[in-house]
């Protein structure tokens, strides 16, 4: 299955590059060039996973991430970062963050940890429709 | 109460470590889009061994980024250096126009993360010839900077124009294209920028719409 991925960076000649390697890859890639469009695009589609830059124009990533995450707790987020501090890594992780990537990255490295999202993702989703068929079973009075 | 050089020290050294943070974060974007260009060279080589065809304008547009990007590097690194030679001596002769377009580019980023632009406009001739503490200077100009773009108007731009002054004043810097509400100014000068302020012998108007810094006829470079 190919894995659906939100790239989020205000760097446009790394977003086109990264679109034409990562759909050479057989993934599905939409990009955002702030995180504002990136918070419009997640109510408007479903992702497995995004891939977030941390520091970004007006809203930060640690700040898009807070707003994301409040949308659509189950996404599976992966930062990208200049320099992946401990005190910055520890932060976006208890914001819900998936996992930090320092930039440059190694795409066969992010692209593992995108496999792993899509992975999550999918576990998650099964386990809330597994409840949701309990739920009408328990409820309805067949 | 603080001795003037403690702060002076303090706020020079925590400006100096905010531009190279900035510039390191900068310098890894512009590896990262190399990086990532030079895989998609191999990606294409690759895929050209196996006999798909090699299109030579994938392989134009990737050369080109990488080119726009050395010569991005190559810029920031020129006022990083322009910039790291301000602490060489405590005193230089240099000039007015040139420095804060040096520093305009060299904060670029800062404030790019604010959603503000600044644009240097340098009026009158060339070059402003100052002979002063360009650290000092710099230091002030970006507190002031900074403090500017916490006001812009709906514009959210700030347009610095330098010029030289008549009179007590050699030369002067105005922010302008502030917002005129009545919390312009608010909170200024705080101890940093009195200090620099005092070290400069430089004199800073809060006006609406606009801060004007004046440097003192005295740093006029008549050699």
């Amino acid at each position: 299955m190919k894995e659906k991925i939100l790239l989020v960076d205000d760097e446009k000649d790394f977003l086109d590059t990264m679109v034409e390697r990562m759909s050479a890859r057989g993934m599905v890639v939409s990009t955002a060039a702030s995180a504002a469009e990136a918070v419009r695009m997640i109510e408007q589609e479903s992702f497995d996973a995004v891939v977030l830059d941390l520091m970004m124009p007006e809203v930060d990533g640690l700040e898009a991430l807070k707003t994301i995450k409040a949308k659509q707790p189950d996404l599976q987020i992966i930062l990208l970062t200049g320099y992946a501090t401990v005190e910055k890594g520890i932060e976006a992780m208890k914001l819900g963050a998936m996992d930090l990537v320092e930039k440059p990255a190694d795409l066969k490295l992010l692209t593992e940890k995108i496999k792993k999202a899509q992975a999550r993702r999918m576990i998650i989703v099964e386990k809330r429709t597994e409840e949701k068929i309990k739920k009408i079973i328990t409820t309805r009075g067949w | 109460m603080r001795a003037s050089c403690d702060i002076l020290g303090e706020t020079g050294l925590r400006f100096f470590g905010r531009v190279s943070a900035s510039i390191s974060h900068e310098l890894k974007n512009v590896l990262s889009i190399i990086n990532e260009n030079s895989g998609l060279l191999e990606d294409l080589a690759l895929m050209a061994e196996t006999g798909a065809g090699l299109d030579p304008a994938r392989v134009q547009t990737s050369t080109r980024r990488i080119q726009e990007q050395v010569r991005r590097a190559d810029a920031i690194i020129r006022n990083l250096n322009c910039f790291s030679h301000s602490v060489d001596r405590a005193n230089g002769v240099f000039d007015l126009h040139q420095l804060v377009g040096c520093l305009v580019a060299l904060t670029r980023r800062l404030s790019d993360m604010k959603g503000v632009k600044v644009v240097h406009a340098p009026v009158g001739a060339v070059p402003l010839t100052l002979a002063t503490s360009p650290f000092f200077l710099k230091t002030l100009l970006w507190n002031l900077l900074d403090f500017s773009m916490e006001m812009v108007d709906e514009r959210k731009t700030v347009l610095l124009r330098t010029l030289a002054a008549s009179g007590a004043h050699g030369a002067e810097v105005r922010f302008t294209q502030l917002a005129t509400s009545s919390h312009v100014g608010t909170g200024f000068p705080n101890e940093a920028q009195a200090a620099l302020i005092r070290a400069l012998e430089a004199e800073v108007t809060v006006n609406p719409a606009e801060i004007v810094l004046a440097l003192p006829a005295t740093c006029l470079d008549d050699t």
